[in-house]
C-alpha cells in the first residue's frame, strides 16, 4: 500500500521511526523523481547522481517541511532546482550564453545508444524536447508525461496557471512542428 | 481521470501527431536499478538498513526484510516447481500425531483409574494421591507397589512424606521429578 503524506509525517514525528518514514518516502517517490530528472538530463549516470542529491536534500530538510504543499510536490521542486542548476553548470562549462552547446551535449548522449531503446519517432520526440528551453521543457514534462494539473504545476514551479498554460501551449506547438519535419 | 482526458483533448486539438504517440518510456535503465538507488540513498544519508527492521509501526509491529514480498511469488513458484507431484501438502507432522495419541491414552487411563477407585480415596484428593496416580500412569508402577500403597494408613501413622518416600523408592524416579509431576 502506498503510504500517504499524513502516515509518513506521523512516522517521521517519532524519533524511533524517522528513518523508516524516509525509507518509505524514497520507495514511494523515487521512480517519479528519477524519470523527471532523467528526461531532463538524458544520461542515466547524471540522473542517478542528481536523484541521490535530491533525496539527501529531502532527508536534511524534512524536519522543516512546512506542509504548504504535498511532500511529492516539494520533492519535485527540489528536483527541478537541482536539475536546472546542473544544466546551468553545464552551460558555464561550455562558457557560453547559449544553450545550444548544452543541447548538443544532451543530443550526443541521446544518440550514444546506451541511453535509449526507442524507435525513430520516439527519438524525434526526445530531440524535440531537448531543443526546448529548460524551463519550458519542465512544464512540458510535468503536463505531458506526469499528467499534472495546472494547479499542482503552479505549486511546484511557483508560476501562475496562466503562464504555465501559455508555456505548455508553445512547447506543444514546437514539438509538433519538429515531429512533422521529415515525418 | 478527468485531468488525463483534458490533457488528451488539449493535445488532439493543438498537436494531432504528438497526441498519436504512445507515452511509453523510451529510456533504458540498468536492471534492478531502483533497489540499488534506495540503497545508495540510505548510504548517502547514513541510514542503516537494519533500522527498518528494528522500527515498528503501530499497525504492524512485525517487519520483513526489504524486497521480501516482491521476491516471494518467484520463490514460491520456484519451490513449487522443484517439488514432486503428489504428497506435497502435510499440515501436521507425524510426531505430533504420536504426542497427541500418547496424551489421549494417558487421559483415558487416568479417567478409568479414577472411576474404579473407592469413593473415599477419590474424596480425599490429597497431593500424594495425585502423585501416585500420575506416577502410575506415567511410569507404570508394579502391581505390588500399588497394593502396598493402598494398604498404607493415610489417616494416622503414615504421613504424606512417608508415602512420598515409599513412592520414590518403589518407582525408581527421583524426588524432584515426582514433585514436578
Amino acid at each position: 500500500m502506498v503510504p500517504s503524506d499524513e502516515e509518513l509525517l506521523s512516522l517521521y514525528a517519532q524519533p524511533t521511526s524517522r528513518e523508516l518514514a524516509f525509507t518509505r518516502l524514497v520507495r514511494r517517490d523515487q521512480k517519479k523523481i528519477y524519470w523527471f530528472i532523467r528526461r531532463m538530463v538524458i544520461d542515466h549516470d547524471d540522473a542517478n547522481d542528481l536523484v541521490q542529491d535530491v533525496f539527501i536534500k529531502v532527508w536534511n530538510g524534512l524536519s522543516s517541511f512546512r506542509k504548504e504543499s504535498s511532500i511529492t510536490h516539494w520533492i519535485y521542486r527540489i528536483a527541478m532546482n537541482v536539475t536546472l542548476t546542473f544544466l546551468e553548470r553545464k552551460k558555464k562549462k561550455y562558457d557560453t550564453v547559449s544553450l545550444d552547446e548544452v543541447s548538443a551535449d544532451l543530443l550526443g548522449k541521446l544518440h550514444s545508444g546506451k541511453n535509449l531503446g526507442a524507435d525513430r519517432i520516439e527519438m524525434k520526440l526526445q530531440e524535440a524536447m531537448i531543443a526546448l528551453p529548460p524551463k519550458q521543457r519542465l512544464v512540458f514534462q510535468l503536463r505531458y508525461y506526469d499528467e499534472m494539473p495546472y494547479e499542482e504545476m503552479s505549486a511546484v514551479l511557483e508560476t501562475s496557471e496562466g503562464a504555465l498554460k501559455a508555456s505548455y501551449h508553445h512547447a506543444v506547438k514546437k514539438v509538433e512542428e519538429y515531429l512533422k519535419q521529415g515525418a | 481521470m478527468d485531468e488525463r482526458k483534458n490533457i488528451t483533448d488539449e493535445l488532439k486539438a493543438t498537436a494531432p501527431l504528438l497526441s498519436s504517440l504512445s507515452k511509453k518510456n523510451p529510456f533504458v535503465i540498468p536492471e534492478g536499478y531502483f533497489n540499488e538507488l534506495e540503497e545508495s540513498i540510505r548510504v548517502a544519508t547514513g541510514i542503516e538498513p537494519a533500522k527498518e527492521l528494528q522500527a515498528k509501526s503501530p499497525e504492524n509491529p512485525l517487519m520483513v526484510p526489504p524486497g521480501y514480498f516482491e521476491n516471494l511469488p518467484a520463490v514460491i513458484v520456484q519451490k513449487a516447481g522443484s517439488r514432486k507431484p503428489g504428497g506435497m501438502i502435510r499440515t501436521i507432522k507425524k510426531r505430533w500425531w504420536a504426542i497427541a495419541a500418547s496424551v489421549a491414552a494417558i487421559l483415558i487411563i487416568s479417567i478409568s483409574v479414577l472411576r474404579d477407585r473407592p469413593a473415599e480415596t477419590l474424596a480425599s484428593g490429597t497431593p500424594i494421591d495425585t502423585t501416585f496416580l500420575l506416577l502410575e500412569n506415567a511410569s507404570g508402577l508394579p502391581d505390588a507397589v500399588v497394593v502396598e500403597f493402598y494398604d498404607m494408613d493415610n489417616s494416622s501413622s503414615s504421613s504424606d512424606s512417608l508415602q512420598h518416600e515409599y513412592l520414590i523408592e518403589a518407582s525408581g524416579i527421583d524426588a524432584e521429578t515426582i514433585l514436578s509431576l
